[in-house]
């Protein structure tokens, strides 16, 4: 990887960096497109052609799915329930269209060279953001992860998961010094 | 079927009475996650908010020490559509009563 300064900047990235990049997306996405927006386009909702598939308002089953989409509300089950119904679908369509905007910048099969303009600055740093949240739930990495991963034996399993995390945050400061 | 003149009476309409949140105070609530970037907390408040890069560092800090700050201030309509845009940022954010 290597991010170029200048106005915009240059993200660089060779075919396995965009590779795995695609990959984690894929994930991502697949995720936060099976939950809760199942419930309208299953019954076949004519609605839900025009306006999208409704949120069931069910609560997240999957850890990487609630931290996502956290609820809206701490302390108000109800308010927290209608915000599933009716808030938590924006916060998806916005996560789904930068996954998707990402997906289609690393989905060549060349080395990528990627001008960073700022909507896909904020597409990216969310992009980033939200597989590294997935992953750090799934490895249940926590502050400490550094002197962790420092410590960690070479044949640890969670080793690889925590070297990706570790390129991601990499990949991500280096983007924010190039714009800030 | 007579054709009186019509009257027009009076018809007082319920009073309605507003829970007016609008006008009462909420604030959005980002919380401390060991994942976010301070680097890039204090970049999405600049970017959403338009605070300046030391008041945006200052809320970043206040959310990295003390586990959370209330970063934006106004009616529920308005919180929530902050803590969607903040959400849709990978933050962890909430609303509450002022």
């Amino acid at each position: 990887v290597r991010i170029r300064r200048g106005r915009p900047p240059r993200l660089e990235l060779d075919i396995a960096e965009a590779g795995l990049v695609h990959t984690l997306a894929t994930q991502v996405l697949a995720l936060l497109s099976d939950e809760g927006a199942d419930g309208a386009a299953a019954a076949g909702d004519p609605l839900a052609d025009i306006v999208g598939p409704l949120d069931s308002g069910a609560p997240a089953s999957d850890p990487v799915v609630a931290r996502l989409l956290p609820d809206a509300y701490r302390d108000d089950e109800e308010a927290a329930a209608d915000w599933r119904r009716l808030g938590r679908g924006d916060v998806r369509a916005v996560k789904t269209g930068a996954l998707a905007q990402v997906l289609a910048d690393v989905g060549g099969e060349a080395p990528l060279r990627l001008s960073l303009d700022d909507e896909r600055v904020t597409a990216w740093l969310a992009v980033l953001t939200d597989i590294r949240l997935a992953l750090s739930t799934r490895l249940g990495i926590a502050e400490e992860w550094v002197d962790e991963l420092t410590g960690m034996a070479p044949d640890d399993p969670r080793r690889t998961g925590y070297e990706i995390y570790d390129w991601l945050s990499m990949v991500q400061e280096s983007i924010l010094r190039a714009v800030g | 079927v007579s054709s009186a003149t019509p009257t027009i009476e009076r018809v007082n309409l319920p009073e309605t009475v507003d829970e007016v949140d609008v006008d009462r105070p909420w604030v959005t609530v980002v919380w401390n996650d060991p994942v976010n970037l301070m680097t890039y907390v204090t970049w999405v408040f600049q970017k959403l908010f338009g605070y300046s890069k030391s008041k945006a560092r200052a809320l970043m800090m206040q959310v990295h020490t003390e586990g959370r700050a209330a970063v934006s201030h106004g009616s529920r309509e308005q919180m929530e559509r902050d803590v969607a845009r903040l959400q849709a940022a990978g933050l962890w954010a909430t609303l509450q009563r002022d």
